[in-house]
């Protein structure tokens, strides 16, 4: 059979060809075709006694590599060169009369704390000023997280993979020798790392510091805990659910309490939230609670990808 | 203080409404309440957009600026909307929903259960970052969704759980925050030499700046960078490597929301940069117009090219957005009002055909018992004529044939460079007539081979046998058309199971077909309101 197909094949008009190709078959410039060995549905298929990749022989992958490495070395240099030369032909750096300088960054300064009520600046900017930015990177951190949890997230009925038998088997032994350095580091650490990550959160608009530095601390403090006590102990209190919670809550009040404040703004309606006085602990209208918002969803992402990547569960 | 009418405030809540609609998803645990959620917000902004669109022309087409905060102008975020970003947001919507109704037995299939409500979930944030991209009028709100659209968008391909789907989702994030990448580095240099991140006081200071002659490199190179981040992520031809991997093997509805929608709303800010940021004549000063035509001109024919030695449907479709897409470049390239139209219009005649495409070759793939090449789908337009007949419009569309959606634009494109010079009317008229050819080349095969019916079903297995009678089989096919089809429907196709047509399959293809022709036939009034937009854009 294969052989009468290949004499069929070399006996091949360029019509016959060309109805072959719109039938849909691979229509082979030289040598004979091997009858498909690689059973259905695989990407990698037998062509002329060579490996193909996405129709590529392997050969030419392999011929192309030398030349690819030299290529992006190349342009990793000249975009390296344009890049430095365009830096040298940018305004410098902190002078005072360069572009930067402009009634934007005043207006933050001069009128920041009487516009918002956060002594903080930066918070004011990131909060008040051009809140529907800091919305979206919350929202990505929350895409991010959740698209992790595509990725790795177990399911119920998928557990009994070897490799997850084995992850799963460490993490008990693990948690059954715990580290006594770790432990009682840990021990000592956690509670001033937490208050410490919620004290930053909360003064978040009267000092440096605010949701995003403030939720990092508390991750990190999640991930110690974890880390030291073992998962098992931290679920009780911090298991799926309250994950969950805890990354979209924050998101949907941060959405809730911005979209009052944009609908105001934008309608030229005066906000009943008032700005208090600046430098108390409740001041800067709205800016305390995003920040405690999105120290939140910080905080939950960070634990959230560590976990995730460690055991493929949270 | 003067009021705004409530229906301007519409964009605003489109943006938060789809964004809480993703948020609450991991609440919902079931994937059909997810689906259905997802449905109901696509069609409440859907219908929000019209209104929207409504009002506008009713106020005589204006753009309206929207202050996202109590801060105007340089102070706080913008949106800024007239009629092309409504008409764009309203057809997005429905190009979403029916992709998502075309692809639902795929979803189902492909994506497990525990995981379906993410998936609806990233498609919500994805037509939030979409709506963003549309809207805005900063440059920093853009950059911020053009990275929830890049997570989402390789979410959405990697949740159908497979090796290849991985592969392709790494090779897609590499490539595509790469793109964000050098977007951001403008971005910077843009405001170390302006000062400004909103899109008004950023183009009063370039002005100044081009007057003044000052900071003339870094301004090319931002604009460089801007361009080719958004290149990079919109697949323009040498940066297309990633495309076919990821709309190929990703879920129908993904791919079809992928090729339609994600490649275009980064356009749609590209299109809005050039008129409100740069300018077209500074961009005209810098030859970047005609670099953006000589790469779209390269996509047109590089991606049909790739496309004719594609053995594997989805993929084939893939590398034809690669062609498309040069097309919309092309038209930016022009650098004329007309260029733009043609383009605007583009963007919308393959928003429409693209995901039928691929939602239609999803129906045949189903039909073949999931098999993607070309040889396994014969006759199967057969089984699921519906699909077949979809695939066809689709594949004529996209070859330009009049009184569909993909002619009203290569028209406008020609009419763009004859008004043009000699140099655009030399290219881009050879470019769309070789395109044309190549369009039809590999698109009319593809049809032909799913209406031949399948002869050889006996003898598949010898190898040699099928194909000479595949040959046989194709040329008898030609000759005999539609007695013979039926004939031999009835021989060989009774013993399989007939494919399960769902009702959603139904009404998307049926939407989708209408929509073609409505674009390829009541074009006049669209193309007056893409021009309207533009004009105040």
């Amino acid at each position: 059979m294969s052989n009468s197909n290949n004499t069929n094949r070399k006996s091949q008009k360029p019509w016959e060809k060309f109805i072959c190709w719109v039938n849909g078959d691979t229509v082979l410039e030289d040598g004979p075709r091997k009858p498909e060995e690689i059973p259905d549905g695989r990407k990698v298929t037998v062509h002329s006694e060579e490996n193909t990749i996405e129709g590529t022989p392997l050969s030419h992958i392999r011929k192309f590599r030398k030349f690819y490495i030299a290529a992006s070395i190349v342009i990793c240099c000249a975009f390296i060169g344009l890049m430095l030369f365009t830096t040298s032909q940018m305004p410098p750096f902190g002078a005072v009369d360069v572009p930067t300088n402009n009634e934007v960054a005043e207006k933050y300064i001069i009128d920041g704390v009487k516009d918002t009520g956060a002594v903080n600046i930066v918070a004011s900017m990131i909060l008040d000023y051009r809140a529907f930015d800091t919305l979206g990177e919350s929202t990505v951190l929350f895409t991010a997280v959740m698209s992790v949890i595509i990725l790795l997230r177990k399911d119920k009925d998928h557990v009994n993979d070897e490799e997850d038998l084995r992850i799963l088997e460490e993490h008990r032994i693990l948690e059954e020798r715990p580290n006594v350095v770790l432990k009682t580091v840990g021990f000592l650490l956690v509670p001033f790392i937490f208050l410490f990550g919620i004290y930053v959160v909360l003064n978040g608009h009267i000092s440096p510091g605010g949701g995003f530095s403030g939720g990092a601390i508390l991750g990190a403090g999640l991930i110690l805990y974890a880390n030291a006590f073992g998962f098992s102990k931290l679920r009780k209190f911090f298991n799926f659910k309250v994950f969950t919670a805890f990354t979209s809550g924050p998101l949907l009040v941060y959405a809730g309490l911005k979209t009052y404040s944009f609908y105001t703004g934008a309608n030229h309606i005066e906000s009943i939230i008032p700005t208090g006085t600046p430098g108390a602990i409740l001041s800067g209208s709205l800016i305390l609670p995003l920040n405690i918002c999105v120290g939140m969803i910080v905080a939950c992402t960070m634990f959230g990808f560590y976990s995730l990547f460690s055991k493929g569960e949270i | 203080m003067h009021e705004i009418p409530f229906v301007y405030n519409f964009p605003f809540f489109c943006i938060i409404l789809t964004m809480v609609g993703g948020v609450i998803m991991p609440f919902v645990r079931n994937g059909w309440l997810a689906q259905k959620i997802n449905m109901a917000i696509i069609a409440i902004v859907g219908g929000l957009n019209v209104a929207l669109l409504c009002t506008l022309l009713a106020n005589g087409g204006e753009s309206v600026t929207y202050m996202m905060g109590h801060f105007p102008a340089p102070f706080g975020n913008e949106i800024r909307f007239g009629p092309l970003e409504a008409i764009m947001a309203i057809s997005f919507c429905l190009v979403m929903g029916m992709s998502i109704l075309g692809g639902l037995k795929d979803i189902y299939h492909d994506i497990r259960p525990g995981k379906q409500n993410l998936y609806f979930l990233m498609i919500n944030l994805l037509l939030c970052s979409l709506l963003a991209l549309i809207y805005t009028n900063d440059m920093f709100t853009a950059y911020v969704f053009i990275e929830i659209n890049t997570l989402v968008a390789c979410a959405i391909v990697m949740s159908k759980d497979s090796g290849e789907t991985i592969v392709a989702t790494i090779r897609y994030l590499i490539m595509s925050l790469l793109g964000s990448g050098l977007f951001l580095m403008g971005l910077s240099m843009l405001y170390g030499i302006t000062g400004h991140l909103l899109m008004v006081p950023l183009q009063d200071s370039i002005k100044e700046m081009v007057a003044s002659g000052q900071y003339a490199i870094p301004l090319t190179v931002v604009v460089g960078l801007v361009s080719l981040g958004i290149a990079i992520k919109s697949a323009l031809y040498p940066f297309h490597s990633w495309l076919p991997g990821a709309h190929g093997s990703a879920t129908t509805s993904s791919s079809a929301i992928l090729s339609g929608l994600v490649l275009k709303g980064y356009i749609i800010l590209l299109i809005k940069m050039v008129y409100r940021v740069f300018t077209p004549e500074i961009l005209a000063e810098l030859q970047i117009t005609n670099v953006l035509l000589v790469f779209g001109v390269a996509g047109m024919i590089m991606g049909s090219v790739k496309a004719l030695k594609e053995r594997h449907i989805k993929r084939m479709i893939a590398y034809s957005s690669v062609a498309q897409i040069g097309y919309i470049f092309m038209g930016i390239g022009l650098g004329s009002t007309v260029g733009i139209v043609a383009s605007c219009f583009h963007i919308l005649a393959h928003a429409f055909t693209k995901p039928m495409l691929f939602c239609s070759a999803g129906g045949l793939v189903d039909a073949a018992g999931h098999q993607y090449e070309f040889k396994k789908l014969r006759g199967t337009a057969l089984k699921n004529p519906l699909a077949g007949i979809a695939f066809t419009i689709g594949s004529l569309s996209m070859i330009g044939i009049p009184l569909l959606a993909g002619f009203p634009p290569k028209l406008y494109f020609s009419t763009g460079a004859i008004q043009g010079n000699w140099f655009q009317l030399g290219v881009v008229l050879t470019a769309l007539a070789v395109s044309t050819v190549l369009n039809a080349l590999y698109y009319l095969p593809a049809v032909i081979n799913m209406w031949t019916p399948k002869k050889s079903q006996e003898t598949s297995h010898g190898d040699a046998h099928g194909d000479a009678h595949d040959a046989h089989g194709d040329a008898h096919g030609h000759a005999d058309e539609l007695a013979a089809v039926e004939e031999h429907e009835d021989e060989h196709e009774e013993t399989h199971e007939k494919p399960r047509i769902t009702v959603s399959f139904v009404v998307s293809m049926v939407i989708f077909i209408a929509s073609n022709f409505a674009l390829g036939i009541f074009y006049e009034p669209i193309i007056n309101i893409i021009q309207q937009g533009v004009s105040v854009l």
